[in-house]
């Protein structure tokens, strides 16, 4: 077989594997479009009349769109306060001496490690008593406990990327280690920041069990709402379908958007 | 304290500033993590059913005594480490192949790279949906496709044998792309010099592979494997959404099997110890990872 | 492709994310922002309702016009059908209602843990009538005998049928109003039938396994029953067959999961299952049970008289008008119909006790349940007076369905499955012995293995 002819095989070969990889989200988006006799009829179609009456139907009573912006208000908020108080500890793990960085870091870590189902009934009493239960800023609090310990692995392995030297000389021309701090270091790492907003944005988006447990018909975000259509008489799996898509879709524009990143990002900057 | 060494203090110029920048996150994290964790330990010491309670009472390490006995609870353990031993294992070397095809060349490198990443970070939950539709025993496209190819339809998610590998499958779709994108950033930052002095001495593919590229790679491997770990160990949602557990118990990991003690059963004092036994396993086998990580690197 | 190289574009990311935060805020402000205010005017009509019996209903209709009680239920086409006529309940009463919709095991785990804390946020709760005992007993759910009576005249609680309206009662006091209810029977396709020659629908379970092996043949399959693991999924069909060969659940306050009866009768569903079920029916839960049914690959279902309505609409079924029903066949001790409905309960720890009755009477009134039967498809009525009327038996037209149904939920025993606290335990533990059945084990070691667990549950 000739170069070319082998290359062009590989070159199949792979994209066969992408695409088997790519299918099931494939597959959500065609159902989504689907008459429920469509969909479950045999052999699968692949060309059909799309109807859009399953997103009509998920947005016919305004909750699911309701439930969507919770997801989306309670992900913004839990980013800013975990970048708020996330990026300062992880300038201090790189910048300044510190005794047992390592053990504080593991242990900023393991707070993401305690197996929710620990933990999840204390909070619920708690939050109960604190009249938390159902509201914004309860679920934020769960949530930026995972975000946190993401935002500060990121940003401390970013922050070692970028040389003290730059600092150093901003400081020798008269501004205070905070104004450098905002000045040099900030405007560098901002690629950084940017990709460790999204990744925590997406982790609370995907988040379930605790939304379901500490939310109710106000604060519930769309991860559970999208249960609400398996009912009763049977799974909606036209509406389902729609709702997924709905949900998947603003993770993988932002999944496109940050690509670079993203490996990064998910090893908590362990790999560059 | 006076005046210029508080401002000094909050220019950061001050060496023990940095208590001032990481008060923040210890304040936050201790207020959220050391009460659950105390109320934990007390709740297990309890017999406690939500259900009951009018017969709360202490029962001392009776729900550790009863955990050791029972066979739902070490059969889930079991579930949950052939579980993450498969997952981990097919992800790893898959990964590795891949990883090691994508290192060539070829159309359109970039957009595949991204689109490959897709299942990652895709919803969990809806991951769970779209395998329960695609697993369906008669209208599922995976069991039309085997019948086109003249196989028997088979019950995946509802075959007692089938149930664990049909989960299996599904973490392997999700997090192979990952491992090896992990594996791919760590052959993109191999040195060239080793493997011009192992062709000098006539070494083969294989033999460098073996030899030179899997040490290299090691590291990344560790990272790899650290992170799958911890996300296995704790993984709810997807099983949640296509098995529950079932059928019988076939897919029932400690986390489900916690969880259907404390909030199916209400027994909380006994889900409460299930979680702390499972946070010390976590925090031991990543201790233990970690440190053999650093050792290495 | 987006590459966040530079500081320009993490700016533009930080507005838009801003933004994309505003958004929410505004329309959270639409949607929930009546809930809000409806919590903080709650508290005085709490008060107004307590201390204002005595006032003129004037004053209290006035009072009552901030109420804002929430529901926790499970998403069904009635609750969709409720949700648009809400408006005028709220017209009527000045009662608004909030919905919080969730699947089965969620709305279980969800309830029961805002129960437990005696929390004030539900209203309403959908209870399944298996824990009717467990709830009254942990002292959950209010009694609501006296507001009954208090409101006989318009509520007609002897309209509901029997078994429906036992399930919520227990030791004198009565907790619910039953809201969906259903039993089960025989659905058989009748084509099929005819295509093998068999003349009539089984009536005992000797016949049933002659036929379901008879019409396993050519791709299709004889019967589906619910295989899946649970007290509510295997268990509810499995329970039919138990109490048919004479099966007992207790024995003096003891458990006995392992009679010879209990054996026989797992036997049997096992393997009705196992040899003429489609692929994959031991762990066929109720919907796909039913959409095996739709599609017409298989001859018979043991399953809820209410599938009818989804088994003849033409949008969703294949089989429309092909299917006959039949009642559940009869083993040595006879037939057993199952009964299951789902109630609206009180939580003790609402704060709007009587706008939350006023809700669940008008939910379960005849006028409602006929009205969302009409225009939306639901063959689940609880009122008999419902069954009766003309307009419901022409909708819900099917041969012979009518009569079937509701001879089974006449002669259905609330107790088809014990309702005990120790249930939602012991019926789990169940369903796993008999999934473990169905998919190899011996039925005796299974069920002698459940039985040792479920003894430790009574201790």
């Amino acid at each position: 077989m000739s170069k070319k002819a082998q290359g062009f095989l590989f070159n199949i070969l792979l994209w066969a594997m992408i695409a088997a990889f790519v299918f099931p989200l494939l597959w959500l988006v065609l159902t989504s479009l689907k008459t429920r006799v469509d969909a479950f009829s045999l052999p699968p179609k692949f060309i059909f009349t799309p109807t859009f009456s399953n997103y009509s139907n998920v947005l016919a009573d305004g909750s699911f769109l309701h439930y969507y912006f919770n997801s989306i208000k309670v992900g913004v908020l839990s980013t800013l306060f975990s970048l708020l108080i996330g990026i300062p500890a992880a300038y201090a793990l790189v910048r300044f001496p510190m005794r047992k960085k390592e053990d504080f870091a593991f242990w900023v870590l393991s707070t993401r490690m305690a197996p929710p189902i620990m933990v999840i009934l204390p909070f619920y009493l708690v939050f109960k008593q604190f009249n938390l239960l159902d509201t914004t800023f309860g679920l934020v609090m769960i949530y930026m406990t995972f975000s946190l310990s993401f935002v500060l692995w990121m940003m401390r392995s970013y922050f070692e990327s970028i040389s003290v030297d730059l600092e150093d000389a901003a400081r020798i021309d008269g501004v205070s280690r905070l104004m450098a701090f905002f000045k040099v270091t900030i405007p560098l790492s901002a690629p950084g920041i940017a990709a460790a907003s999204i990744f925590s944005f997406i982790m609370s988006w995907n988040e379930f069990l605790y939304s379901l447990i500490l939310t109710g018909s106000n604060t519930k975000t769309a991860t559970v709402a999208i249960t609400s259509f398996i009912t009763f008489e049977g799974i909606r799996w036209g509406e389902v379908a729609a709702a997924g898509t709905m949900i998947v879709l603003p993770v993988l524009l932002f999944g496109i958007m940050i690509q670079k990143y993203l490996v990064q990002g998910m090893t908590m900057g362990g790999v560059k | 304290m006076n005046m210029k060494r508080l401002k000094l203090l909050f220019e950061l110029e001050t060496d023990s500033a940095y208590r001032l920048l990481v008060a923040p996150i210890v304040i936050f994290l201790l207020a959220v993590t050391v009460f659950p964790t105390l109320f934990a330990l007390y709740t297990s010491t309890q017999h406690y059913f939500l259900s009951e309670p009018y017969n709360k009472h202490f029962t001392g390490l009776g729900n550790y005594a009863y955990m050791l006995q029972d066979s739902r609870f070490w059969g889930s353990l079991k579930t949950t480490f052939i579980f993450m031993a498969s997952s981990i294992v097919i992800e790893m070397i898959m990964g590795i192949a891949l990883a090691l095809l994508m290192t060539r060349k070829f159309f359109g490198s970039g957009l595949a790279k991204t689109l490959f990443l897709l299942p990652t970070i895709t919803t969990p939950v809806v991951v769970g949906l779209i395998w329960v539709m695609l697993y369906d025993p008669q209208f599922g496209f995976i069991n039309y496709v085997l019948g086109e190819l003249g196989f028997a339809p088979q019950a995946w998610l509802s075959g007692e044998k089938s149930a664990i590998w049909a989960v299996v499958a599904v973490d392997v779709w999700e997090w192979t792309p990952f491992v090896a994108l992990v594996v791919l950033a760590g052959l993109q930052s191999l040195p060239d010099e080793p493997y011009e002095a192992a062709t000098v001495d006539g070494a083969n593919t294989v033999q460098k592979f073996f030899h030179l590229t899997l040490p290299l790679i090691t590291p990344y491997l560790l990272i790899a494997f650290v992170f799958r770990f911890m996300d296995l160990f704790r993984w709810f949602d997807t099983i949640y959404v296509m098995t529950k557990g079932g059928p019988g118990t076939a897919t029932e990991t400690l986390n489900m099997f916690g969880y259907l003690t404390g909030f199916n059963f209400m027994n909380v004092g006994y889900a409460a110890s299930i979680g702390l036994t499972m946070l010390f396993m976590i925090t031991a086998i990543s201790k233990f990872v970690i440190y053999l990580a650093n050792k290495k690197g | 492709m987006v590459k966040l190289g530079n500081k320009k574009a993490s700016i533009t990311l930080v507005c838009l994310m801003i933004f994309a935060l505003l958004l929410a805020a505004c329309s959270s402000n639409g949607n929930a922002g009546n809930g809000n205010n409806g919590a903080g005017e709650a508290n005085g009509a709490v008060n107004g309702a307590e201390s204002g019996t005595g006032n003129g209903a004037a004053a209290e209709k006035d009072k009552k016009e901030s109420v804002t009680i929430t529901a926790a239920m499970q998403q069904h086409s009635a609750v969709d059908a409720i949700k648009e006529m809400l408006p005028e309940f709220e017209q009527q009463t000045g009662i608004k209602v909030q919905f919080d919709i969730l699947p089965q095991e969620e709305l279980h785990s969800k309830t029961e843990l805002a129960l437990a804390s005696n929390s004030d946020q539900y209203d309403v709760v959908m209870m399944d009538m298996m824990f009717t005992t467990q709830y009254a007993k942990a002292g959950w759910v209010s009694p609501l005998e006296d507001l009954i009576s208090a409101n006989e005249a318009t509520l007609q609680s002897d309209d509901f049928m029997e078994g429906f309206l036992s399930a919520f009662q227990t030791d004198g006091h009565t907790y619910g109003l039953p809201f969906y209810g259903e039993s089960t029977m025989l659905m058989y396709n009748k084509e099929m039938f005819e295509q093998a020659g068999i003349a009539n629908p089984p009536t005992t379970i000797d016949e049933l396994i002659a036929a379901a092996k008879e019409l396993t043949k050519d791709g299709k399959y004889g019967i589906a029953m619910r295989g899946a693991r649970g007290e509510g999924m295997n268990i509810y069909v499995w329970a039919g067959f138990y109490n048919a060969f004479g099966g007992k659940w207790l024995v003096d306050g003891k458990p006995v999961m392992n009679s010879p009866e209990a054996i026989k009768a797992t036997e049997v569903y096992a393997d009705l299952i196992k040899n003429y079920a489609p692929p994959g029916g031991a762990n066929f839960s109720w919907d796909q049970v039913q959409l095996a049914v739709q599609q017409g690959t298989v001859a018979m279902a043991i399953d809820a008289t209410n599938f009818a309505a989804r088994l003849e609409s033409p949008e969703n079924s294949k089989v429309v008008g092909k299917i006959g029903y039949a009642p559940v066949p009869s083993g040595p001790a006879g037939s057993s119909p199952s009964v299951y409905t789902a109630g609206l309960v009180v939580p003790k720890g609402s704060e709007h006790q009587e706008a939350a009755f006023e809700f669940i009477s008008w939910a379960t009134s005849k006028e409602i349940q006929l009205k969302t039967a009409i225009e939306g498809l639901r063959a689940d009525a609880t009122r008999k007076s419902v069954w009766e009327d003309q307009s419901y038996r022409d909708k819900y037209n099917y041969e012979g369905w009518t009569d079937v149904t509701v001879q089974a939920m006449e002669e259905a025993n609330a107790d088809y499955r014990p309702r005990i606290k120790e249930w939602k335990r012991m019926g789990d533990r169940l369903g796993i012995a008999v999934s473990e059945v169905l998919a190899s084990s011996d039925a005796k070691e299974a069920l002698d293995s459940a039985q040792k667990d479920i003894e430790q549950f009574f201790k």
